[in-house]
């Protein structure tokens, strides 16, 4: 990013003076890193955008008609994905059908065939719950998906980074992260892969660079996409990111994941008081899990972790109010931990132990400020 | 036709790491649709040409670099 900002700091494509070549070559190089990380033969299918919201906006705008149809997703949608959808519904009166969970907490890929119908213009999925962690069957609702001959849409914010990916071998049609998190590239920059053959309308328009004559946006991508100045700082710090993640052994990365779940598992389901909402089964499931510790709001909970033991945790509904009205923790909430790649084993056990503490200790809430569970 | 800067920088790419090396240059916008241009020196500017001309046949084509890839026909210029 400093590289970027000292030595080509111009708008990539637009100019070709030597900065804005310098700016062109290094975004590319970044492009075509992330391309390779995830498996995707063509680098200019790999659309660059703000971040995760604006790439599913994208993409669900730009594959939603204008008058009405059908749209399926599960309940375990973030607001990226739903208020796009909800605009969209009251925009056209289109119909959106939400499959709840079966077997635990996991979408089951019958019940999502089962709601398609014959006016059916999209699939939306979450690859994991940002609530819960749970792993949805991306690979057989896309295969049902394709089956059927409708356009399938993954929300990957959660996967990215935490698996060995192969984007072009998936039978998916679109595919949405953020760089900032699995990814570890900074915010502000987030991925939207578009299957070879799939145009979409752009969301935004404006300069592209070139044909700068013509009304309309260029056909090609990713610049059809792309329309006014990139994050160049952002777009080279996730390229270097994933240069990093290209040197990692996946295995080991996922089997890290896993046993650092398991130990939170493990560790949190022992104290009394505190009920998991998260897979049994951590090979279900990515790094990160909910709780409700009894005697504690989610919030009060969540201040308490910061400031008695400088934890970071997220309180409330996580931008994801259908899971949690699935898992009937409205109007209470959760409180969200996430493990990265960096976490360690002492960490997890610090985490354990602080909701051990608050859990020993629900009357310290109203004595600290902090607003207790009546 | 491709002729935005991001497949031209992925010809680039390509036909650097295919032994021939060139550069990414300004040109008018009226010259070539994107403002930028390949500059390739090489002996065997045929091979280069043909390599951007398969490409062109099938631009979308997912084959092993160096071969894949692009069109950027109209932005290649000989130096």
């Amino acid at each position: 990013m400093t590289r970027s900002l000292e030595g080509c700091n111009a708008n990539p494509g637009q100019g070709g003076h030597r900065l804005a070549v310098s700016a062109t070559i290094a975004v590319y190089a970044a492009r075509a890193s992330l391309a390779r990380l995830l498996r995707i033969a063509d680098p200019s299918r790999l659309v660059l955008a703000s971040g995760a919201t604006a790439a599913l906006n994208q993409a669900i705008r730009g594959s939603l008609p204008d008058s009405s149809a059908h749209v399926i997703c599960s309940t375990w949608e973030h607001n990226a994905v739903l208020r796009p959808l909800w605009e969209w519904r009251r925009r056209t009166g289109g119909t959106v059908t939400i499959v709840p969970p079966r077997n635990g907490y996991a979408v089951c890929p019958e019940d999502l065939e089962r709601a398609i119908r014959p006016d059916t213009a999209l699939i939306v999925l979450n690859a994991a719950s940002n609530v819960t962690g749970i792993l949805s069957p991306v690979v057989e609702v896309g295969e049902i998906a394709r089956r059927h001959g409708i356009r399938f849409l993954v929300d990957g914010s959660q996967v990215a980074g935490h698996f060995a990916l192969d984007l072009d071998d998936l039978p998916i049609d679109l595919w949405a992260c953020p760089g900032h998190k699995g990814l570890l590239g900074p915010q502000g920059v987030g991925l939207l892969y578009i299957r070879p053959g799939i145009e979409l309308p752009p969301m935004i328009v404006g300069g592209a660079g070139f044909d700068s004559a013509r009304e309309e946006p260029p056909a090609e991508a990713p610049e059809r996409y792309e329309a006014g100045t990139v994050n160049t700082p952002g777009i080279l710090g996730l390229g270097a990111a994933a240069e990093y993640l290209l040197a990692q052994d996946w295995a080991a990365v996922r089997s890290r994941e896993i046993g650092l779940l398991s130990t939170l598992q493990d560790g949190l389901s022992r104290v009394r008081g505190v009920r998991l909402y998260t897979t049994d089964d951590p090979r279900e499931g990515v790094g990160v899990l909910s709780c409700k510790i009894a005697g504690w709001s989610s919030g009060g909970a969540a201040e308490a972790l910061d400031r008695e033991f400088e934890i970071c945790v997220r309180a409330g509904l996580h931008c994801a109010p259908l899971a949690h009205e699935a898992l009937a923790t409205v109007p209470d909430e959760t409180v969200r931990i996430s493990i990265g790649p960096f976490t360690n084993e002492q960490e997890i056990d610090t985490v354990v132990r602080a909701v051990a503490w608050l859990a020993e200790r629900p009357g310290i809430a109203a004595r600290a400020g902090s607003v207790p569970v009546a | 036709m491709f002729t935005g800067p991001t497949v031209l920088a992925r010809a680039f790419r390509i036909l650097e790491d295919g032994g021939y090396p060139c550069a990414i240059v300004g040109a008018p916008e009226g010259d070539s649709p994107c403002g930028l241009a390949l500059a390739v020196r090489h002996r065997d500017l045929q091979s280069v040409l043909s390599v951007l001309q398969a490409l062109r046949a099938a631009p979308t084509r997912a084959v092993s670099e160096p071969q894949a890839e692009t069109t950027a026909q109209q932005g290649v210029s000989k130096t």
